[in-house]
């Protein structure tokens, strides 16, 4: 267990500003929101032979260990993760950190 | 963190050509991935009459895909063979040990792949860095990355977080942003961390956040500490 | 290489098509051109392709970011009032320096005999296009729907163009083709999506970053409608307008091209370095080396479109004349036809904007509206409007408004169903298809088949191409904002299915 965390959520478009305001009210300081397009296993489908994929936000946000958790449920829970189809939810321990306001 | 959760997970992370994301999520989801999260992104060359002529952005893919640790070094090893990844220019594939996941209802995997387990744990001594840097400061950050001797990166485009104090038209605003991703070894890792805090005064708020996360494999590195992305 | 290298991929694959076709016309000799002719295209094809890949490496650099900073900067200022006023000065100030309505106005100044003169005809379609350009903006900021605005303001135009003479309203949809140039689509682009960027993250879909291009070409057909109607006319003259004999010659021949490119590009980049200035100004201003990637980004698309546009007039314009005029001389219609939706079908493919348009969408989406897909579409609507163009120039009785009224028809009744991102997309590609290639090398072909076929008009038959080039995109790429729908809603439902049936199996086990 080291002392930050990197907590990676991956959303449809639309939903990073609620994901955001939900961090906020855990005590995330801030995050970093990345546009991006998802394509799941059975979700192929085609138009003319071309793929379309669905569009998805990537957010980013450190935050210490102690509150990790705290947020990392609030977003589970306000966005519903675990109903299927709602979007994805990581972690990773982070070593260095810089920048991080407390 | 007594967390039930305990993932078996492992995110990798795929760095091609502009174009090829997709193949390499349908690639993928044979060799036990659930499927995949592509982002626009670009390289930065570093010869420099290209960055005098301003030649110097290439545009990449950059895949994510969330796959369980047992097929973790076979898909690697898979992507390699498939990108040729040993060649140079031509892409970079690394994994990231992930401590927690919720939401993997959606994902499906295939169970008809079987992965065996890995035989032993490489040791690798990559380290990611990731600087989320204000967009103005990119090329300015990239440049001091480069002085320490590592390749330069990879970035991607995004937005900072929401301002609540100043509103646009009734909406908060939001800044833009730029992610570069640097792979390195741990010595030069802590390098760019600490030249890039020290240039982008860091601990000043709005002025970005900078971390590092230890890789756990890595494939298209063609020699020691040499990336050939 | 790096980025030129990548540009160069790509642009080789968009004006290689068309290339090919054209020599094969030559080869198989139906249309054999002489050795000058030759290699004047060849050479050509060769400009295009290193100018159009300099031109849109140059758009990245320069064209696209002045005009993403402008609209957020006007944004920023959270002043509905500034946002107008700056929305209307901006489509103002790029549609007057737009080269080429400079040269639709004197084409129209001389084919009325001087009842609208080459300034009046400029100055209504500068301030159609502000204007519409301002209420893009309004209905970015008060999110108004895009296809209310439509609707109204074609409404506007079919009420004005029961008020002027028939002819006219050839004049007015080529206006909207004119006022949209190379460098006009990347920075109004540009502009809806740094305008509409600070409300990204509340929107499910990237539609309040399309459609400005398509209001701005309605705001033009506006203006001219507004001025015809004030105007009286007695009688339009069809004098021809003479065409410069070329003969045998290549390298002065291009070199007179590229003389009066280079004025054209300077001309119409102009805008783009008085708004940099301007941004220079004002509290938001970049950094010196943001400024200089921009200025040199500004000058690759100077320098890229100079070649380009030499190329294209120099090497395709005449070669699209010669075409034109000998598969219409051998008496067979079929082969007019079939050898006109071709070239339509890829000439689009090497138009500057719309790599542009068909790189913001696949952006803009991130990748939910594929690049490919775009193409497809809007390549089947410029072949159809190219077999509609040959229609209507061998069949005299054929009026232009016979064919754009029922379409326009069939495309009002399509924007009711379609989504609004699609509606943006679709009106935008309208603008965006009648660029230089298809004032040039397309309109060549048509006014060369027009002056080998009996009873058709060289210059009224060759301003209706540009409105038909406008119009096909429209239907085309709304059908397919249906067809995406239709996917994707039954995508939703499989899925839904899917992770139920997944659920009812975790539970029994």
């Amino acid at each position: 267990m080291n002392a930050f965390q990197a907590i990676l959520i991956i959303v449809g478009r639309g939903s990073a500003d609620r994901v955001m305001q939900i961090a906020h009210e855990n005590g995330a300081k801030g995050g970093t929101i990345v546009p991006c397009r998802g394509t799941g296993h059975h979700d192929s489908h085609e138009l003319l032979y071309t793929a379309l994929d669905s569009e998805r936000e990537l957010i980013v946000i450190v935050t210490p260990g102690d509150l990790t958790k705290q947020v990392a449920y609030a977003i589970n829970e306000a966005l519903a993760l675990d109903e299927p189809g709602n979007g994805l939810l990581m972690t990773l321990e982070l070593d260095e950190v810089k920048g991080l306001l407390m | 963190m007594d967390t039930p959760e305990i993932a078996p997970f492992s995110l990798i992370a795929v760095i091609v050509q502009r174009g090829i994301g997709s193949k390499v999520v349908s690639f993928s989801k044979d060799h036990g991935s659930s499927g995949g999260t592509i982002i626009h992104a670009y390289g930065t060359a570093s010869r420099r009459w290209l960055k005098a002529l301003r030649l110097d952005n290439i545009s990449r893919d950059l895949v994510l895909m969330l796959v369980r640790d047992n097929c973790e070094e076979k898909l690697l090893d898979a992507l390699s063979d498939y990108l040729h990844l040993g060649d140079s220019n031509t892409g970079i594939a690394f994994s990231l040990p992930v401590s927690h996941v919720l939401g993997t209802k959606k994902l499906s995997f295939d169970t008809e792949v079987t992965c065996a387990p890995p035989d032993a744990d490489e040791a690798v001594d990559y380290y990611a860095v990731f600087s989320i840097v204000r967009d103005l400061d990119r090329e300015d950050a990239v440049e001091k990355i480069r002085s320490t001797g590592a390749p330069g990166g990879t970035y991607i485009d995004a937005f900072g977080s929401a301002d609540m104090s100043r509103l646009i038209f009734n909406m908060p605003s939001f800044s833009e942003k730029s992610i570069i991703v640097t792979i390195a070894s741990h010595a030069k890792a802590r390098e760019i961390t600490e030249v890039l805090s020290r240039f982008l005064k860091i601990d000043e708020p709005g002025n970005g956040i900078i971390f590092a996360v230890p890789v756990h494999r890595v494939r298209g590195i063609a020699k020691e500490g040499e990336l050939v992305i | 290489m790096g980025a030129l290298n990548e540009k160069l991929k790509e642009v080789t694959m968009a004006v290689l098509p068309v290339t090919v076709l054209v020599l094969i016309l030559h080869f198989t000799a139906l249309t054999p051109l002489t050795n000058a002719e030759l290699i004047r295209f060849l050479i050509g094809a060769a400009f295009l392709i290193f100018g159009l890949a300099l031109f849109l490496l140059g758009v990245d650099l320069g064209a696209t970011p002045i005009g993403k900073a402008s609209g957020y900067i006007l944004v920023r200022t959270n002043k509905l009032g500034i946002v107008l006023a700056g929305g209307f000065i901006l489509g103002l100030l790029i549609t007057v320096a737009e080269p080429d309505l400079a040269i639709l106005a004197d084409q129209i100044a001389l084919i009325t005999r001087g009842v609208l003169g080459r300034w009046q005809v400029i100055i209504f379609v500068s301030v159609g296009v502000g204007l519409l350009v301002m209420f893009a903006f309004l209905r970015i900021i008060k999110r108004l729907s895009l296809r209310l605005i439509i609707y109204i303001s074609y409404g506007i135009i079919l009420l004005l163009s029961i008020f002027v003479p028939q002819a006219f309203h050839a004049f007015a949809f080529d206006a909207s083709g004119a006022t949209t140039g190379a460098i006009t689509v990347p920075f109004m682009l540009a502009l809806a999506i740094g305008t509409s960027r600070y409300r990204a993250h509340q929107e499910k879909d990237a539609a309040a970053s399309f459609g400005m291009v398509g209001l701005a070409s309605a705001g033009a057909i506006i203006g001219l409608l507004v001025k015809g109607v004030l105007s009286s006319f007695a009688d339009f003259s069809a004098e021809h307008i003479v065409e410069t004999v070329v003969g045998d010659q290549i390298l002065p021949f291009f070199w007179r091209e590229f003389l009066h490119s280079a004025y054209e590009g300077a001309l119409s980049l102009m805008p783009l370095a008085v708004v940099l200035l301007i941004i220079q100004v004002t509290k938001s201003r970049l950094r010196m080396r943001a400024v200089i990637r921009v200025a040199i980004g500004l000058a690759y698309c100077m320098f890229g479109l100079v070649i380009f546009m030499t190329g294209v007039k120099a090497g395709f314009m005449p070669a699209g004349q010669k075409v034109g005029g000998m598969l219409a001389g051998m008496g067979y219609d079929w082969l007019l036809i079939v050898a006109g939706f071709f070239i339509g079908m890829l000439t689009i493919l090497a138009e500057p904007a719309v790599h542009v348009l068909t790189k913001q969408i696949e952006l803009e989406t991130a990748g939910n509206v594929p690049r490919r897909l775009v193409l497809i579409f809007l390549s089947a609507g410029v072949s159809i409007s190219i077999v509609l163009s040959m229609l209507r120039i061998m069949i005299p009785g054929l009026k232009l408004w016979h064919i754009l009224l029922p379409c326009y028809v069939i495309i009002m009744i399509l924007t009711h169903f379609t989504p609004e991102l699609f509606i943006g997309i679709a009106y935008d590609s309208g603008g965006v298809a009648s660029g230089p290639m298809t004032a040039t090398f397309i309109l060549a072909f048509a006014k060369g088949a027009a002056s080998q076929t009996d009873g058709a008009d060289v210059i009224l038959d060759g301003f209706g191409v540009i409105a038909l080039v406008a119009m096909t995109p429209l239907i085309a790429l709304q059908l397919l904002g249906l067809l995406h729908k239709v996917r994707m809603r039954r995508l939703e439902k499989k899925q839904l299915a899917r992770l139920a049936a997944a659920d009812s199996e975790k539970e029994t086990t």
